[in-house]
């Protein structure tokens, strides 16, 4: 690989096919006149790895393209309703009772779910105007969270509304932002029977190990502070993850067969965990939060049992086998 | 010399009077300041394309001398944004040296 190579393959790393191509010709074009002129041109060019963060910022990436037909064209998305259900669930069965103030702070949450089945964010000016609500919404539930809960509960929430909500707006603000100027993408080289979430995923399997550890991480720290409010709920689910997370990386179970039995132990492991302290007479509405959280797992291993399912093991990529 | 803020500026007054490509725009701005403003040319185009993006500056391509070049020209709205990056640079410099001058 020459320098110019090795330089554009800095500048355009996790960029979008259609942006790769287009800083590619126009870096050639760039350092064809500059050899003419005589200069240094790799030189003159900089580093890469700050281009690469500069483009990011003004290009659409590999996973905003991917994104980006889902944007563009949004369903009502079941799923979503189910995962707001399911932690509303977790949220009312937890160990500290639903008090009165829990129900106007439930409310105050699931209104925004509403609010986007009635104003989904499909154009520009929809997604600007969903980064000023998923603000407002932000503080709305942080201030009903204090007046009804206390300052820690509301500092909790008012992280994970803020992570959650907002920062994935802007993702789609920027997102439009970039469709706007004309910039185009191509979708996915899907296999025939996948649908393209599941494509998304795929890839996002074959590629993603450093956002799928920023997710984790993230989930730890919610759970770890889950643990100070609701131990009973929330630390069994940490402790499970962890060993799931540990176990994933050091047990060697990259073959069809081993990485069945890993997933019977899996989820023998958190039935049992969830079941067994009912058998010794523990309370059983701190239990039902841990049976909660594990629909909650299920319900994201459901597009990894999908593909699976239609791809032949010999496409899997190592992170599906587990 | 640092360039941070205001390559946009100058990107702008660049392509005032003419369209023009990324190379020819980098030349023009390290000539006319005669070369005391220096810029990593990898960060040009990102500026171009924020340019762009914002409805600054268009671009299209040309065939030139047996090959394609992408020449960026001023909008409209690039022309205000221009007017309003002079003045603010006037302000501050006016300020910046007015304090300099008093040290």
């Amino acid at each position: 690989m020459n320098s110019l190579e090795q330089w554009l393959a800095g500048a355009t790393r996790g960029l979008s096919a259609e942006s790769a191509a287009r800083i590619r010709a126009e870096i050639q074009q760039h350092y064809d006149s500059a050899c003419e002129a005589g200069d240094d041109a790799i030189a003159a060019l900089g580093d890469p790895r700050a281009a690469n963060r500069a483009y990011r910022k003004v290009l659409l990436t590999e996973s905003e393209a991917m994104l980006a037909p889902v944007l563009t064209q949004p369903k009502r998305s079941l799923r979503s309703v189910l995962v707001i259900g399911l932690l509303a669930s977790l949220w009312l069965l937890s160990p500290v009772r639903p008090d009165p103030g829990s129900w106007p702070v439930l409310a105050a949450i699931l209104s925004l779910t509403a609010v986007y089945w009635l104003y989904p964010a499909k154009t520009l000016e929809r997604s600007r105007a969903w980064v000023f609500i998923h603000g407002i919404w932000t503080v709305l539930v942080v201030a009903i969270s204090v007046w009804y809960r206390g300052w820690m509960y509301a500092l909790f929430l008012g992280a994970v509304c803020f992570w959650v909500g907002w920062v994935s707006s802007y993702r789609r603000f920027s997102i439009f932002r970039k469709l706007a100027a004309g910039q185009t993408f191509s979708l996915l080289p899907e296999e025939p029977p996948l649908t393209h979430a599941e494509a998304m995923y795929l890839h996002a399997l074959q590629n993603g190990e450093r956002y799928e550890n920023a997710s984790i991480a993230c989930l730890f720290v919610m759970l770890a502070a889950g643990s100070f409010v609701l131990p009973a709920t929330c630390l069994p689910a940490a402790i499970w993850m962890a060993g799931d997370f540990l176990a994933r990386r050091i047990l060697p179970i990259y073959t069809e067969e081993r990485s069945r039995w890993f997933r019977i132990a899996r989820w023998t492991t958190m039935a049992a965990a969830a079941v067994l302290p009912l058998l010794y007479g523990a309370h059983v509405l701190p239990l039902l939060g841990a049976v909660w959280l594990a629909s909650f797992f299920l319900l994201f291993d459901l597009r990894r049992i999908a593909l699976r399912r239609k791809l032949p093991a010999s496409k899997w990529p190592q992170r599906l086998y587990c | 010399m640092n360039l941070r803020g205001t390559l946009p500026t100058l990107i702008l007054e660049a392509i005032e009077r003419h369209p023009d490509h990324g190379y020819s725009i980098a030349q023009r701005i390290k000539q006319r300041s005669s070369g005391v403003l220096d810029f990593k040319e990898g960060t040009l185009y990102p500026a171009l394309h924020k340019l762009e993006m914002e409805g600054a500056v268009e671009s299209y391509e040309e065939f030139e001398a047996g090959r394609t070049r992408r020449y960026y020209r001023i909008t409209r709205a690039g022309r205000a944004e221009l007017a309003q990056g002079r003045k603010e640079w006037s302000q501050v410099s006016r300020a910046v040296t007015l304090i300099l001058n008093k040290a």
